[in-house]
C-alpha cells in the first residue's frame, strides 16, 4: 500500500487542506504547534477511527469551530486507487477511482461494520497499526510500562489467536460445569457411603459372637438336658400326633387292607355302575314291551268275549262286516284268539318277572353309587393322612436322630428327667434367664440382618453412583486436558509466529550495529524483547533511552514484516532526545527502511532535515 | 482465521493433546476415545465461536462421546 494524499477538513488546526505524499521518505517538518502530529493523527484516525493518543476522545480532535471534522486518505492498493473519508461524527466513506472518477464503494456509520470491512479488505486493525506501523511520541515508554497481561492481550490480538482464548474460556466454563457435577455426585456418594457403611456390621458380629457364647454356655450349663427335654417333649407330641393319624387311618380303612384295596373296590363299583346303567335302559324297554303286550291281551280278551256272545246268542253275523259266519268258524276263531291271548299272557308274565328283577337291580345301583361316594371320600382322606403321617414320621425320625446324637435312647421316659429338672429349681431360673437373653439377642440379630439387607440395596446404589462419578471424573480430566492443550497450542502458535519476528529483529539489530552478539526472545515476556548480549542476559530497562528507541523501532519493523506490513511506516519525531550521533544513526535507519517501505517522519530538527535530504518535504507553519 | 488456519490449528492442538497424554502421568488413563472427543469439541468451538457454543454442549459432547 502506498499513501498518496492526506485530505483534511476542519480537522484539528486545519480548515481544509491536502498534503501530497510520495514514495520513499516523506518528512513533515515544522516547529512545535505547527500541526505535524495532527497529520500523523489524521492518518491513524482515518484508518482506525480512533485517535493515535490513547484516552483521547475522537471529538477532542475535531476543530472547535465545526460540528464534525473529516480526515481523508488517498492511497493505492494492488494498483487500485482508493479514498477513505472518516468523520469525527462516525461517518465513514470509501471511494474507489474508476475511469478517472471517484465512486462510492461503501458508506457507513456503524463502527463495527466499518472496522470489519477495512480489516477484511485492507488488513487494517487498530492494534496492528498502532504496534507495527505508527510510532507516536512517548509510545516506547508506555509499551515498556504496560502490564504483561495487557501486552499478552495485544500479542494474541496481533497473532490472531484471540479466538483460541475464546475457545479456552468455553472449555474452562465446561470444566467448571464438570467440577460442579463432580461435587454433586461426590455429595451423593458421601450420603450413600454414610448410609452404606453398614453400621450394624460390627454389632451383628458382636451379637453373633455373644449369642454363640451364650448358646454354648446354655448348652454346657444344662448339659443339654434342657434341650433334650425340649426335644423329648416335642418327640412325644409328634408321636401322639402320629398315633392319632394312624388310628384315623385304620378307622378310615375300615376292613380294607390299604388304600390300594379301596381304589380297586372303587374301580369295581364304577364298572358295576356302568353295567347297571345298561340294565336301566333295558328295563325301560321292557316296561314299554309289557305295556304293549298288556294292550294286546286286553284287545284279544275283548274279541273273545264278543265272539262268545255271538255264539251264545246264535247270531251268526260278523259284527264287523255283518256277513253270515258259521258257528264252528266262530268257535275256531275264539279258540285261536284264546290261544294267542294265552301266549301273550305268558309272555307278559315273564316280562313282568324280568322287570321285577331289573327293578331290584336298579335299587342296588343306587346303593353302589352311595358306596362309591363313600369310598372316594375315604381315599381322599387316606391320601391326606398318608402325607401327614409321612411328614410326622420324618419329624419324628429327625428328632429321634438328634436325640440319638445326644446319646439319648428314644424310648427314654422324659418324665423322669422332668422330675430331675424340677429338683434343680434355682439352676433352672438361671437357665431361663439365659434363654430369655438368647431369644432377645436372636430377635435383635434378625432385625439387624434385615437392616443389613436394606444397606446392601443401598450399596448397590452406591456402586452405580460410583460408576457415574468415575465417568464424570474422567470428563473433568478430559476438560482439564482440553484446557491444557489450548494453552500449549497458544504457546506453539506464538512460537511459530514469533520465531521469524525474532530472526528479523535480530537482523535489524545487527544491521544497525546496536549491540554485540545478541539473542532476542519475544515470547518470554509477551512481546517485550528479552535480550542476551554477548552471552549475558541484559534487562531492557537498563538500556539507554536511545538504545530502547532503536530496539523498539527495529521490533516494529520486524513484527510488521512478519505479520504483513501495510507498506508504510509513520514515525512521529523519532529523534526526540537523541544526541547528534544517535540522530545520524536514526537518519540512517530511516533511509535503510525507505529502501523497502514508504516512510512518513515528523521532525523539527534541522539535522534530520539535512540528513533526509531528497525526501518529500512537507513544511508546516505555526498558526499565528 | 480461515478454514486452512483452523485445520492447521486443529492439527497443532491434536498434537499437543497427544503429547500431554504421553508425557503427563495425570492423563495416563485417557485413551484414543478421549483424544477424539476432546479434539472434536475443540474443533466444534473453534468453528462455531464462543457465542454459539455453550459450556453444557462441550460437557455433553465429551461425556456422551465417551459413553457411546
Amino acid at each position: 500500500m502506498r499513501l498518496e494524499r492526506i485530505r483534511l477538513k476542519t480537522f484539528g488546526c486545519f480548515q481544509q487542506q491536502d498534503f501530497e505524499l510520495s514514495e520513499g521518505i516523506n518528512l513533515i517538518f515544522g516547529p512545535n504547534f505547527s500541526g505535524k502530529s495532527t497529520l500523523v493523527n489524521a492518518i491513524f484516525f482515518t484508518l482506525t477511527g480512533k485517535p493515535i493518543v490513547p484516552r483521547v476522545d475522537a471529538s477532542a480532535i475535531k476543530s472547535a469551530k465545526s460540528y464534525s471534522g473529516t480526515a481523508g486518505l488517498q492511497f493505492v492498493e494492488d494498483g487500485e486507487s482508493y479514498l477513505l473519508f472518516r468523520g469525527t461524527g462516525k461517518r465513514f466513506q470509501l471511494r474507489q477511482k474508476k475511469d478517472d472518477e471517484w465512486q462510492i464503494v461503501f458508506d457507513e456509520t456503524r463502527i463495527t461494520v466499518v472496522e470489519a470491512t477495512l480489516k477484511e479488505r485492507f488488513g487494517f486493525s487498530h492494534d496492528r497499526l498502532a504496534l507495527t506501523t505508527f510510532l507516536r511520541e512517548g509510545e516506547i515508554f508506555e509499551f515498556l510500562a504496560r502490564q504483561p497481561a495487557t501486552r499478552r492481550d495485544i500479542l494474541y490480538a496481533l497473532l490472531g489467536i484471540d479466538r483460541m482464548i475464546e475457545v479456552r474460556e468455553r472449555f474452562i466454563d465446561a470444566r467448571r460445569l464438570a467440577k460442579r457435577e463432580s461435587k454433586r455426585i461426590q455429595s451423593h456418594q458421601n450420603s450413600l457411603r454414610f448410609n452404606a457403611q453398614n453400621p450394624h456390621k460390627n454389632e451383628i458380629e458382636k451379637i453373633e459372637s455373644e449369642l454363640q457364647k451364650l448358646e454354648k454356655e446354655y448348652s454346657r450349663d444344662s448339659g443339654d438336658a434342657e434341650l433334650i427335654a425340649e426335644w423329648m417333649k416335642n418327640r412325644q407330641q409328634i408321636q401322639k400326633q402320629l398315633d392319632t393319624l394312624t388310628k384315623e387311618q385304620t378307622q378310615t380303612l375300615s376292613g380294607f387292607q390299604d388304600i390300594t384295596h379301596i381304589r380297586e373296590m372303587v374301580s369295581t363299583i364304577e364298572t358295576a355302575i356302568k353295567e347297571e346303567a345298561k340294565l336301566e335302559a333295558e328295563r325301560d324297554e321292557l316296561i314299554k314291551t309289557i305295556g304293549s303286550i298288556d294292550s294286546q291281551v286286553i284287545a284279544l280278551t275283548n274279541v273273545c268275549d264278543s265272539l262268545r256272545a255271538l255264539i251264545e246268542n246264535d247270531d251268526r253275523h260278523c259284527p264287523t262286516c255283518h256277513q253270515k259266519v258259521e258257528r264252528e268258524i266262530l268257535i275256531k276263531i275264539v279258540e285261536e284268539k284264546e290261544t294267542e291271548k294265552s301266549q301273550l299272557s305268558s309272555e307278559l308274565e315273564a316280562s313282568k318277572k324280568t322287570l321285577t328283577e331289573k327293578t331290584d337291580n336298579l335299587q342296588s345301583r343306587q346303593e353302589l353309587e352311595q358306596r362309591l361316594q363313600d369310598l372316594n371320600a375315604r381315599v381322599t382322606r387316606l391320601e391326606q393322612l398318608e402325607g401327614d403321617i409321612e411328614k410326622t414320621q420324618n419329624e419324628l425320625t429327625d428328632i429321634t436322630t438328634r436325640l440319638s446324637e445326644k446319646g439319648v435312647d428314644s424310648n427314654t421316659d422324659i418324665s423322669n428327667e422332668s422330675t430331675d429338672k424340677d429338683t434343680e429349681s434355682s439352676e433352672t431360673l438361671d437357665k431361663s434367664q439365659l434363654k430369655v437373653r438368647i431369644d432377645s439377642l436372636r430377635e435383635k440379630l434378625e432385625k439387624l440382618k434385615q437392616d443389613e439387607a436394606v444397606q446392601l440395596d443401598r450399596l448397590n446404589q452406591l456402586q452405580k453412583v460410583n460408576l457415574e462419578a468415575e465417568q464424570i471424573d474422567k470428563t473433568t480430566l478430559c476438560l482439564e486436558l482440553a484446557c491444557a492443550g489450548i494453552d500449549k497450542t497458544i504457546d506453539t502458535l506464538q512460537r511459530q509466529i514469533l520465531k521469524p519476528v525474532e530472526t528479523e529483529l535480530q537482523r535489524w539489530v545487527e544491521q544497525m550495529e546496536l549491540f554485540g552478539k545478541t539473542h532476542i526472545d519475544l515470547q518470554r515476556h509477551h512481546l517485550l524483547p528479552s535480550l542476551n548480549i554477548d552471552g549475558e542476559d541484559r534487562s531492557l530497562m537498563l538500556l539507554s533511552g536511545s538504545e530502547k528507541m532503536f530496539l523498539y523501532l527495529c521490533f516494529k519493523v520486524a513484527l510488521a514484516k512478519v505479520l504483513g506490513n501495510t507498506g508504510f511506516f509513520v514515525f512521529d519525531d523519532p529523534t526526540l532526545h537523541l544526541d547528534d550521533e544517535r540522530k545520524a544513526l536514526m537518519v540512517d535507519f530511516i533511509r535503510q527502511l525507505a529502501e523497502e517501505y514508504q516512510v512518513i517522519v515528523t521532525s523539527y530538527d534541522d539535522d534530520v532535515r539535512n540528513g533526509l535530504e531528497g525526501a518529500n518535504l512537507i513544511e508546516m507553519q505555526r498558526e499565528q | 482465521m480461515d478454514t486452512v488456519l483452523d485445520k492447521e490449528t486443529r492439527d497443532i492442538y491434536e498434537e499437543e493433546i497427544k503429547t500431554l497424554i504421553q508425557n503427563d502421568p495425570k492423563y495416563i488413563t485417557l485413551g484414543p476415545d478421549e483424544l477424539e472427543s476432546i479434539v472434536k469439541a475443540f474443533e466444534f468451538t473453534l468453528t462455531n465461536g464462543r457465542d454459539k457454543v455453550r459450556a453444557q454442549m462441550l460437557y455433553d459432547l465429551i461425556q456422551e462421546k465417551r459413553e457411546n
